[in-house]
């Protein structure tokens, strides 16, 4: 098929909500017929305009899409259809023989669940994993001095590949739970698989969440349009003058890291944690302010999570949808398993109270962070990555009882400011860290990296002229250290339930209106686009 | 109802003061001068501002392969003829509308030549989009400007200073031998040229017909970046679009390039020894095309004899070395 057949794969820019063919294009296009199509087929364009963005942005994969929803629909079905037999079939059976027969129509219901999970969470293994599983095999042949060496398999990824499998298994396990009635609908799962502005990087919804809502896709209102647009800016900003205008700096230390030492390398890590904190909630406000101008409430992914005073709150604030799905699709499934409850039960008799659910619930905990480690990408460094968090989380709860005795011996005020403060800096420095590997070119490299940081720090190379070297000059600095403290004052507010855009819709319109240009004309002129630099695609969309 | 048209209205003046506001920051932004420490990216392809008026008749539009290739003062030294290459590093055809653009505000260009390598260089709708933008708001293209920003360019009229003593050429005495073996090999092949860059090329095209210019395709020596299939695709694109091509690389013997001395960078681009082969041809080419005259004998044009002299002085060259084959 010839490569540009209708513009398949044309608009591989729009993976990102601020580029200008998303946004002065597509995005206004799609407003526009949405706006004039009558309420009854409202929905029915979103769908075709989710299917429009993901043809643009990845064309032929469009297939796996496809492919995906119609099976979750069919084995929501099927699920569907096992409970409605199930109550037949029991309905007619005395009481005492009910719970066997019960049984069976569980484990078949569970048996298509596996099913379904197989062939999702096995789609996405091969696609994304067979690389480096096959890597590794071949590590192990050669390291064993064999001389077999296995192809390394290469696939196509369709974008959001990662996002839209963990919707599709959350509903297949939702309708086996009886949380989420089957969708006897195809278009509206289809909506709810595809919807254009979550499905390059989330947030990863619950059917529950945003299914029906989408389906009831009304007129826009100008107040969800205007506070829709506010936060798509504000989300702008975010991206486009702090995380783009680090990029250079980011990548110039990374990418040569052997030329740095430990107050550079130091640097990079934290400059590195704001870019992906900047990209990745810039881009999510820009989905929430989509949904909004759409008439939806979005769920959020990111509630301030560098006001967190532990790593577990940590993960609780980022990527929430991410956190929510493994703690309720591996977390909770393997602490009720029968086998753990009994560990449970038979550690607590011998650790007490505290430390005996903790044998169960870390084992959980394990499995939770490999996949979290895991879902990041096919490579070591990410697999370490969630060990890392998966330590600390441990260790914390581990540590709890004595940190409190600690405490209250010491008569330490754990409600106090500058307790929280420290607690705050803290965990702000063990993210550093994590993300210093996470950013590494490979786990051998983040070691080296970290061992750097103490052997060879020397405050001298903080110089203006490092930083030109890295592509940045004191304008730069000054322009991310504004925009920063603007975020972190807007943060500020927002933490103490102050909503800034509720208070500014209070204003007047001149006030309004005067804030909303402040923002705009400050991404025109601060913004890093244009000449002297390169676009820089979502970080998350890569995952 | 009635709210809706207010909301209407309200949307319309909103996008209003925005681009009023856009057009002042984008006079603000604009640099008042091409020189280095204003323009910052280009400066020496942009020095086409700083001729006066109606003075340049033949712009070369391409990207480092013309730059390296083609020696404006050669030609002027020759033939008389004046020429100025608007050729930038890496240059997208997006990029090259804007050279057009910007060029015949102040000149009225008889020939324009347009590097192909640059048909081949793939570019997202993005950056068509963006820099289609940067023509109408400048604010967009020079809103790095905001550094270095005086009051001067509050007030400050346009006038630009900056002149290239090389008229857009960049020198290099550089040599290092390339390997010939694949070069031009025989092929039938086409390759792509994709329908962005095709569109863009008619867009050139018809702006050069309309403002009564010839344009020319012009392929400059290069055994990295070029090859039959390209040939093919242009040679046909030409004729199809009916403009003249040179291809100098199929011209072994009117162009007698020896890849062993006469590039800088193992066959990317050509040094001095090459680009005067080169341009010695394209002379011939203006030549025979008829539509140029000499302004050797016109005191207006004394300029370009300084230049040339500045040219030579600035390289440590002898005008003599014109002459080399």
């Amino acid at each position: 098929m010839d490569p540009t057949f209708l513009l398949a794969g044309c608009g591989k820019d729009m993976t990102s909500f601020f580029s200008m063919t998303f946004l002065f294009l597509f995005f206004p296009a799609c407003l526009l017929v949405y706006s004039i199509v009558p309420k009854s087929w409202k929905k029915y364009f979103l769908l075709f305009a989710s299917y429009l963005f993901y043809w643009f942005v990845s064309g032929t994969l469009v297939v796996y899409l496809i492919l995906s929803t119609l099976s979750v629909f069919l084995l929501g079905i099927w699920i569907d259809r096992i409970q409605m037999q199930m109550k037949e079939h029991i309905k007619e059976l005395p009481k005492e023989e009910r719970k066997i027969a019960k049984q069976k129509f569980i484990h078949r219901q569970q048996r298509v669940v596996f099913l379904g999970v197989l062939l999702h969470i096995g789609f996405l293994l091969v696609v994304k994993y067979s690389g480096f599983f096959v890597g590794n095999i071949n590590l192990l042949l050669s390291l064993s001095k064999s001389t077999v060496v296995l192809d390394i398999p290469q696939f196509a990824m369709p974008i959001g590949i990662s996002f839209f499998t963990l919707q599709a298994v959350s509903y297949i396990i939702d309708v086996y739970h009886g949380l989420v009635k089957c969708d006897r609908s195809f278009f509206r799962l289809a909506l709810f698989m595809s919807f254009f502005p979550q499905i390059v990087e989330g947030p990863i919804c619950r059917y529950s969440q945003t299914a029906e809502q989408l389906w009831q896709a009304g007129p826009i209102k100008y107040n969800d349009l205007t506070l829709g647009l506010q936060r798509m800016l504000y989300g702008m900003m975010k991206k486009i003058v702090i995380a783009d205008r680090l990029n250079p700096l980011v990548t110039g230390i990374f990418d040569k890291s052997n030329s740095y030492g430990g107050v550079i390398i130091l640097l990079g890590a934290v400059c590195y944690t704001i870019q992906l904190y900047m990209d990745f909630s810039g881009v999510m406000d820009a989905v929430a302010g989509i949904g909004q101008i759409f008439g939806l409430t979005m769920p959020e992914n990111f509630e301030r999570p560098f006001f967190s005073r532990s790593i577990s709150e940590f993960w609780k604030r980022w990527h929430i949808s991410l956190g929510a799905w493994f703690r309720d699709y591996i977390f909770y499934p393997v602490t009720s398993t029968k086998r753990m409850k009994q560990l449970t039960s038979s550690a607590r008799k011998k650790l007490g109270n505290h430390f005996g659910p903790l044998v169960a619930g870390g084992i959980a905990l394990f499995c939770v962070w490999f996949c979290n480690g895991l879902w990041h990408g096919a490579a070591w460094s990410f697999i370490f990555f969630g060990m890392y968090h998966f330590t600390l989380i441990l260790l914390e709860s581990m540590t709890a009882p004595a940190a409190a005795a600690f405490n209250a011996r010491l008569h330490i005020n754990t409600d106090g400011k500058p307790y929280r403060f420290m607690q705050i800096i803290r965990t702000t420095i063990l993210v550093v860290i994590g993300e210093l590997f996470f950013r590494a070119n490979g786990f051998m490299a983040g070691l080296s990296l970290f061992r750097r940081i103490f052997t060879s720090l020397s405050i001298n190379e903080l110089s203006l002229q490092t930083f030109h070297k890295l592509g940045i000059d004191g304008h730069d600095i000054l322009i991310v250290g504004i925009t920063v403290i603007i975020v972190f004052i807007v943060s500020l507010i927002n933490e103490k339930g102050i909503s800034i855009r509720e208070t500014l819709a209070k204003k007047n319109i001149v006030v309004r209106w005067g804030v909303l240009y402040a923002l705009i004309f400050y991404i025109i002129i601060f913004g890093a686009y244009g000449f002297g630099y390169l676009p820089v695609d979502p970080m998350y969309a890569q995952f | 109802m009635q709210s809706k048209y207010i909301h209407t209205a309200k949307a319309i003046l909103f996008i209003m003061i925005f681009l009023i506001i856009l057009s002042g920051i984008s006079q603000i932004l604009s640099p008042k001068d091409n020189t280095k420490n204003q323009w910052k990216h280009d400066y020496i392809a942009y020095g086409v501002l700083g001729e006066p008026e109606n003075t340049v008749d033949v712009l070369l539009l391409g990207d480092s392969e013309l730059y390296s290739s083609i020696v404006p003062l050669q030609l002027w030294e020759k033939y008389g003829y004046t020429s100025f290459s608007c050729s930038s590093k890496g240059q997208h055809l997006w990029y090259t509308t804007q050279f057009l653009l910007d060029t015949f505000k102040h000149q009225s260009p008889k020939i324009v030549i347009l590097e192909t390598d640059m048909i081949f260089r793939y570019f997202t709708m993005d950056n068509a989009l963006l820099h289609s933008t940067e023509i109408l708001f400048p604010a967009l293209k020079y809103h790095d400007r905001w550094k270095n920003i005086s009051f001067n360019d509050v007030i400050a009229p346009v006038d630009y200073t900056y002149l290239h003593s090389g008229k857009g050429y960049i020198y290099s005495d550089k040599i290092a031998p390339a390997k010939t073996g694949k070069y031009m090999k025989p092929s039938n092949n086409y390759a792509e040229i994709t329908p962005a860059n095709e569109t863009y090329v008619k867009m050139i095209q018809s702006f050069c017909s309309n403002h009564g210019a010839k344009l020319v395709l012009m392929s400059t020596p290069s055994t990295k970046n070029w090859n039959m299939s390209k040939h093919n695709s242009i040679e046909r694109f030409a004729e199809e679009i009916g403009v003249d091509f040179i291809d100098m690389n199929t011209l072994r013997s009117e162009i007698p390039i020896d890849w062993k001395h006469d590039t800088r960078d193992k066959g990317d681009h050509l040094n001095i020894f090459g680009a005067i082969k080169a341009t010695s041809y394209l002379g011939m080419y203006l030549e025979e095309t008829e539509l140029l005259s000499s302004h050797k004998d016109d005191p207006a044009y004394n300029s370009w004899n300084e230049a040339l002299d500045t040219f030579l002085r600035d390289n440590d060259l002898e005008l003599s070395i014109f002459d080399s084959r």
